[in-house]
């Protein structure tokens, strides 16, 4: 599907210049970098997920894909559920490489390289999952872009706190173990109940 | 007897009843607010280590209690309306969100103005402000989704959902900022802690929070009653409500 | 009374307090019941005017 391709570069340009311009901005000092590179990281991911979202629902909804979705004989839910997955792989993947690349450039340990990876990967996630609530909330509103960013700040920040402090534990030597368990069970919560509210949702709006 | 609940919340019922409870709630908001300002004000003795600084807490934690009273009613109206779909349940979401958002924007603004005299500092990330600011965006966003619509109804019920999804993540949010503040704090975490508060202090925060939460009721049926009218113009009971008497 | 009013000092935090707390709730009353007002001028107006709702 061409279409995947523009959905996937956008946001991932918009990290890398997230990521890039924030040095630019501070004394390149190695210390003040390191310390500030997993907020950074995960800001430009965040954004670059909030920039997909628009194009999860949004142009299956203009082109009329999504009330075939509505009314095909298999579940909503598990259809809703692929799209967070496929949405998942396919830009996750990128962001979490993005995200360890980031990190080694942020001057992080090679531990915390790892983490960065690992807690991007797991954490987007989520991230989609309830990225599609909130589009499901607000497709077919004119601006609805601006709303989504609004619905989800609340939402992600606890994935947020457990992914930027899985980084932060291991650069200080601790385990980063606890906040990713914390992270990974936060996502695959998500990801089982998001699609059937998103079903619900979108339900509502097809009524 | 479930005949008498779908009775009771049939809009013309409701915007009858409703009219009646305004005043019902709003008489005892008015004088208990009055009474509870003036124990907390004049009555109650200063305190100890805060001096008459403390006193800030006969606003701050009514409206703080509220803040998060209203959420969760959100919450339970809202999951009502999307199991059972009662169009009176959905209404109280949209009516409530407005004065929610205004009882948490006053506990934030009051919690620092106690902070700024009592611990040198306007704004700290602890668990509990920050889980209050972020409630503050919970709100903003239902608020902003049951606007957005022009069809009444698709906003109503879209703030339901957001209500519902927010409030499950509300103690999740609390429990992460927590857990983030003890990796950063170290020991000094509760830092906006309440002084302990003996007998003679206590009474006027407990009048306060009476009189906030009759205040709500009282307004928030006011509110549905609006709403009400806006949903249902077309009807017949509308009509006769507003007056109007036109065939 | 002037000691009174003084709060031990901390004057301007106690009585922004107070003071924001009374703006707010007496905004919620008048905004609330500003509302009601003007949804029933509306309807009023739409039944006079043919009802396109």
């Amino acid at each position: 599907m061409a279409r995947n391709r523009h959905q996937v570069v956008q946001p991932l340009v918009y990290f890398a210049m997230v990521v890039m311009i924030v040095p630019l901005g501070l004394d390149p000092e190695p210390e003040v970098l390191a310390r500030l590179g997993p907020a950074v990281i995960w800001t430009a991911v965040v954004l670059a997920v909030i920039l997909s979202l628009d194009r999860l629902l949004a142009s299956d909804a203009e082109d009329g894909s999504l009330e075939l979705l509505l009314t095909a004989p298999v579940s909503l839910g598990l259809m809703l559920a692929i799209k967070v997955l496929v949405h998942w792989l396919v830009l996750g993947v990128m962001l979490a490489l993005g995200g360890a690349i980031a990190a080694g450039v942020y001057g992080l340990s090679l531990d915390g390289v790892v983490v960065a990876g690992a807690s991007v990967l797991i954490g987007t996630l989520g991230l989609t999952a309830l990225g599609l609530v909130a589009a499901s909330l607000t497709v077919g509103l004119s601006r609805g872009g601006v709303l989504i960013a609004l619905i989800l700040l609340p939402l992600y920040v606890p994935l947020l706190v457990f992914a930027t402090g899985a980084i932060g534990a291991i650069e200080q030597g601790l385990p980063a173990r606890g906040p990713l368990y914390f992270c990974a069970a936060l996502s695959v919560a998500y990801a089982t109940v998001g699609p059937v509210l998103a079903a619900g949702a979108l339900r509502l709006s097809f009524d | 007897m479930w005949t008498w609940f779908h009775r009771l919340s049939s809009p013309p019922t409701f915007y009858r009843w409703g009219g009646a409870l305004q005043w019902v709630f709003g008489i005892p908001a008015v004088v208990l607010i009055a009474i509870g300002t003036y124990g907390g004000l004049v009555l109650a003795p200063a305190d100890y280590q805060q001096g008459d600084a403390f006193r800030i807490i006969y606003v701050h934690v009514p409206s703080a209690w509220m803040s998060l009273f209203v959420y969760t009613s959100m919450a339970v109206a809202g999951a009502i309306a999307l199991i059972w779909r009662m169009k009176l349940a959905e209404v109280y979401v949209g009516a409530a969100a407005g004065l929610g958002a205004a009882f948490t924007a006053l506990a934030l603004v009051t919690g620092m103005l106690w902070g700024e005299p009592m611990w040198g500092t306007y704004w700290v990330w602890d668990a509990r402000l920050t889980s209050e600011l972020l409630l503050l965006f919970l709100y903003l966003g239902v608020i902003a989704l049951d606007g957005a619509y022009v069809d009444a109804r698709r906003g109503a019920r879209a703030a339901s959902v957001l209500a519902v999804v927010g409030v499950i993540n509300v103690p999740i949010i609390h429990y992460s900022v927590e857990w983030w503040n003890s990796l950063h704090q170290g020991p000094t975490v509760t830092k906006f802690d309440s002084p302990s508060i003996t007998g003679d202090m206590l009474w006027p925060l407990l009048v306060m929070a009476l009189g906030f939460m009759c205040y709500f009721a009282s307004l928030v049926c006011l509110r549905m009653r609006t709403r009400l009218l806006d949903r249902e113009r077309s009807a017949r009971w509308v009509a006769d409500a507003i007056g109007a008497g036109h065939g | 009374m002037a000691e009174w009013l003084s709060m031990g000092g901390y004057a301007v935090y106690v009585w922004s307090s107070f003071g924001l707390t009374a703006v707010v709730l007496a905004g919620g009353v008048i905004a609330s019941v500003m509302g009601m007002r003007q949804q029933r001028t509306a309807l009023r107006r739409l039944r006079e005017f043919g009802d396109d709702a």
